[in-house]
């Protein structure tokens, strides 16, 4: 129902910023309450923006591409992405020793933050589709 | 590439036919060609995935891409969930040639709702080198996919962020937490990130002399 209402940048910013907010409330949680539940409930409802971001994330890619090329362009995406997680594995494995578990997470939580804001700012700004879509 | 080159739809029917060939060698249990089976698995999924997702705007509105995406995006997750349940019920009851049996016939069942499909995909550029394709496709990436650049590796790191320190973190294993005080310690052999993924929790005078979590 959201996919219908909302224009697919708008979908995936929502998502994305939803995402980031629930990890943050997550990882920080321990200062309020040690309940079990509390982050059983916190890793199910995080899963709703997950796959929101993710059929939002697929639909601008489709939507903003050309037919002809649109399947090396998504390719190329999901090697950014897979080249991304390589380096965000990296970053977290050394950076962890300095800074502190909690503060990766929260820079996780950021980091998701920082994503669904750029999105909302740039993406859903243009038009829906470029000229040689269809 | 090969999305772009191809019919789409025939690419995907191929591509499952031969998941579905390419998991037979499991049978003969040796452990060398699981790590090949899983590497040919994983290159065959690269080849789909694309064509897959390329695919989907041309069999669907405009206006119902976002809703179809959502579709298959919640039927791949709910199948990842039934089918680990569902493969260690076939374990128990049928062994691993059972689950690889299993795991034959959903690719084969695929490939029969592949066949079915009724769309034509014509292909495009056969005559064009791959490299300038893939050239034309980069320069594709212009207007709002260039800040799509960025969001895309931010969210890929922070997903890989969350993993490390999550797997890092996880009870099973070899963590020890302690919310009450705000903080962990954690080490995780098993995991790829256990020789640096993990924090000190308590002030260094304090440390848990002896335990496993400072061995790391």
């Amino acid at each position: 129902m959201l996919a219908r209402k909302l224009a697919p940048g708008r979908l995936l910013g929502v998502a994305v910023l939803s995402f980031g907010v629930v990890a943050a409330l997550g990882w920080n949680g321990p200062y309020v309450t040690t309940a079990m539940v509390f982050y059983v409930a916190a890793f199910v409802v995080v899963g709703v923006p997950g796959v929101i971001a993710g059929a939002g994330m697929m639909s601008v890619l489709q939507l903003h591409t050309a037919d002809e090329v649109r399947g090396r362009v998504i390719a190329t995406f999901v090697s950014l992405s897979d080249g991304g997680q390589a380096l965000g594995m990296v970053l977290a494995g050394v950076l962890t020793p300095v800074l502190g578990l909690s503060v990766l997470l929260n820079a996780q939580a950021a980091l998701y933050l920082a994503a669904g804001v750029l999105v909302l700012a740039t993406v859903d700004a243009r038009p829906l589709l470029s000229r040689r879509a269809r | 590439m090969l999305a772009d080159r191809w019919d789409r739809r025939k690419l995907m029917l191929l591509v499952s036919l031969a998941q579905a060939v390419t998991l037979l060698p499991l049978l003969t249990g040796d452990l060398v060609l699981l790590n090949v089976v899983a590497a040919v698995q994983v290159g065959l999924a690269a080849l789909f995935e694309p064509a897959k997702n390329a695919l989907l705007p041309t069999l669907v509105p405009r206006e119902q891409v976002p809703a179809a995406n959502g579709l298959v995006g919640l039927s791949s997750n709910l199948a990842r969930l039934v089918g680990a349940s569902l493969g260690g019920l076939i374990l128990g009851y049928a062994g691993l040639p059972g689950v690889v049996l299993a795991d034959v016939v959903s690719f084969l069942l695929a490939a029969a709702l592949l066949a079915t499909l009724g769309t034509r995909d014509s292909a495009r550029e056969a005559g064009k080198p791959a490299w300038r394709a893939w050239l034309d496709g980069l320069r594709e990436i212009r207007g709002p996919l260039r800040p799509m650049v960025a969001a895309v590796g931010l969210m890929a790191m922070s997903q890989a962020c969350s993993w490390c320190c999550s797997w890092c973190s996880w009870p099973n294993g070899s963590a020890v937490v302690r919310p009450r005080s705000g903080c962990c310690a954690v080490s995780r052999r098993s995991a790829g990130c256990s020789a640096v993924c993990w924090s000190a929790c308590w002030p260094a005078n304090s440390r848990p002399a002896g335990s496993w979590a400072w061995r790391c």
